[in-house]
């Protein structure tokens, strides 16, 4: 078989040679294409190994993706759910540990980009022992609401900032998942469950 | 609990590794000049790419996010052992533009191979020489070359144009 | 070849430290174990993950797309065979033009549920087609009224979610044929408020005089913040579905706002949380 050369791994595949010629550009545009199809130097191949086996052995402890999740409720890479009301407690220890979630006004700055809108959802449910919103703006990743006692009523509130769009989310009661009560479009969720919709065009409460 | 992840979830990230080592273990063999270096270098980055996985913006490109903490992460090393093993854009200038009379032109392109072309390659100054690799070598747009190298797109944009001109230049007087 | 490994310095708060250890240990002896995966052959899996990222790339899926599912998959314990499946759908529906936030949103939710894989399969699979189901009847329509307009993927979104509500294909395909020319955005208001009204059990019949008037007016060019919520607690005080109607109909026709609304059905601001 023929060892065909590649297109340009020289220039003078390109020299025309009747008028001997080749115009700057066409010059450029063959620099162009070879350093396209220069060749690279194979890492060595150990490599892929040594990494994987030094991120296995590094790989982030639950407390610190803990830390993390509570400091930067953006960071949707952990999950409470499976682990059910343990964990549900653990959040909300978590949550109330850091001075950011202990503003008066109960917000948690999931997404302070501009254009974002303050969204608080309300629970009635003073019962409950524990509440927390999970939704398409979070990944699924429950965030616990506070219960707030002020003028004779009690609500479980939690406010995000979040962009405009259209949302699906639901309330997680006592690790109970339910869509809230007063939404005016809920959605299948597809997979047996109800979700609730936000369709978010500027401010408003929930 | 914390060690009964999957293993075999890790192969999750064996596949990003798989699909930037050898551009990431260039770029370490460019600034270093050494196999070693660029080995361990190499390596670094993707840990620590890892462990910062959570910071890394939606909306962004991944390669350019990596490329750049590769590259400062060099950086750091040759800083740290004192190696000066790139030309600082400021130390070198440009001796013409973009013309070149067709005759000189000829001689180029009867005469470069990529050994000429890599050699050429390592006399550009580092801003120049990388602003071109990720531009044609890794086939980034401008913005995510301009992202990979933290600057304005203009800025980039100036880069690549002059490292042409420069290669060019370097390449013609070798052909000489 | 052997390598030498540096150890990377981790600069890292300390001081919360003895607090999650002693909270993490209480989660642990409360908390069920994770389930471990079944181990399959690796390299087999290592060669359909990386063929699907490849495909999803080449077909245009974003690197944070792919990362985003990989990462969810590590974190949820996802078999990497059922996450290849997922990220290769990603690419199939980036091909078809669709918008993927929904979908990446719905493996997401999935994930985070504990649903098995192949039922995440199964509903992106349907989901596909509700949304190019979606695409086609808006791109007749704005051709139908030569609106020189490419929706967007929150055009497309609403309205093929729609289906989710209550919405059937036929009703959709019904509102948007006897809709006059109005934007996007205020038709897929209009679709809300229907989707709304079928799932509060609204009569049909008025239900749908509602929104032939609401087309008419284009009543829903201004977001009417409330309204459907002013409807929803009038029903819940008793007042019938045809009282309702006969105010909505007689506000969009004198241009009326959601208070004057509210003020002819008898439904204060305070009942609808404004």
């Amino acid at each position: 078989m023929k060892n065909k050369r590649p297109e340009y791994t020289s220039l003078e595949t390109v020299f025309d040679s009747q008028s001997n010629s080749c115009a700057t550009d066409e010059a450029t545009d063959r620099i162009k294409d070879m350093i396209r199809n220069m060749p690279q130097t194979e890492p060595p191949a150990g490599l892929l190994r040594s990494v994987m086996e030094a991120v296995e052995a590094k790989s982030v402890p639950l407390w610190v993706r803990v830390y993390r999740w509570a400091r930067s409720p953006r960071t949707v890479t952990f999950n409470f759910l499976h682990l059910g009301p343990a964990m549900a407690a653990l959040a909300l220890m978590v949550f109330l540990a850091f001075p950011v979630n202990q503003k008066q006004n109960t917000s948690v700055a999931v997404n302070g980009a501009p254009g974002s809108i303050p969204v608080k959802f309300a629970l009635d449910m003073p019962e409950a022992h524990s509440v927390q919103v999970v939704g398409s703006f979070n990944g699924w990743v429950p965030q616990p609401c506070l219960l707030d006692r002020d003028n004779g009523s009690s609500r479980w509130i939690l406010t995000l900032q979040l962009q405009p769009g259209r949302y699906e989310y639901a309330f997680v009661v006592d690790g109970k998942h339910m869509p809230h009560p007063d939404a005016e479009l809920n959605q299948d969720d597809g997979f047996g469950n109800k979700n609730s919709v936000l369709a978010l065009e500027k401010e408003e409460e929930v | 609990m914390i060690s009964s992840i999957s293993k075999g979830d890790v192969n999750a990230y064996s596949i990003l590794v798989l699909r930037y080592q050898k551009a990431i273990f260039n770029l370490m063999s460019r600034m270093t000049g050494s196999y070693e270096d660029a080995t361990d270098l190499t390596q670094e980055t993707f840990i620590k790419a890892y462990e910062q996985l959570y910071r890394f913006q939606k909306g962004k490109k991944f390669f350019p996010w990596l490329y750049t903490m590769g590259l400062n992460h060099a950086r750091n090393f040759l800083r740290h052992k004192k190696l000066t093993s790139y030309v600082p854009l400021e130390d070198c200038e440009i001796d013409s533009g973009l013309d070149y009379p067709g005759k000189q032109e000829d001689e180029i392109c009867a005469k470069l191979d990529y050994e000429q072309l890599q050699a050429a390659l390592d006399q550009l100054p580092f801003d120049y020489r990388e602003a071109i690799i990720l531009r044609y070598q890794e086939g980034l747009s401008m913005e995510n070359v301009a992202e990979a190298l933290s600057l304005k797109l203009s800025a980039a944009k100036m880069r690549v144009h002059r490292g042409l001109a420069r290669l060019r230049e370097i390449l013609e007087k070798k052909a000489k | 070849m052997e390598t030498k490994t540096r150890c990377l310095l981790w600069k890292k708060k300390r001081k919360f430290r003895a607090l999650f250890l002693g909270l993490l240990a209480l989660v642990l002896a409360a908390a069920p174990p994770l389930e471990v995966n079944a181990q399959t052959d690796r390299a087999a899996v290592t060669n359909a993950l990386t063929k699907s990222v490849e495909e999803a790339r080449k077909a245009g899926v974003p690197d944070t797309t792919v990362i985003t599912l990989l990462s969810l998959g590590y974190e949820n314990g996802v078999e990497p065979a059922s996450m290849a499946e997922l990220v290769r759908i990603t690419g199939e529906i980036r091909k078809k033009g669709l918008p993927l936030e929904p979908f990446v949103d719905k493996i997401a939710e999935g994930v985070a549920k504990r649903v098995p894989a192949a039922s995440i399969e199964n509903l992106l699979n349907q989901k596909q087609q509700d949304y190019q189901f979606a695409q086609s009847i808006t791109v007749a329509y704005l051709k139908k009224h030569g609106i020189r307009q490419q929706p967007t993927s929150g055009d497309l979104s609403a309205i093929a979610e729609s289906l989710y509500s209550g919405m059937t294909r036929q009703d959709l395909t019904l509102t948007m044929e006897r809709a006059p020319a109005v934007p996007l955005f205020s038709l897929k208001r209009v679709i809300d408020v229907q989707a709304s009204l079928k799932q509060a059990g609204f009569d049909p019949k008025l239900s749908d005089r509602i929104i032939s008037t609401a087309l008419e007016r284009n009543f829903f060019e201004r977001q009417r913040r409330g309204f459907v919520r002013a409807i929803l607690a009038a029903k819940r005080k008793g007042i019938s579905d045809l009282e309702i109607t006969e105010a909505a109909l007689t506000t969009m026709r004198n241009g009326g706002t959601v208070g004057s609304f509210c003020s002819l059905i008898g439904v204060s601001s305070s009942e609808i949380g404004n």
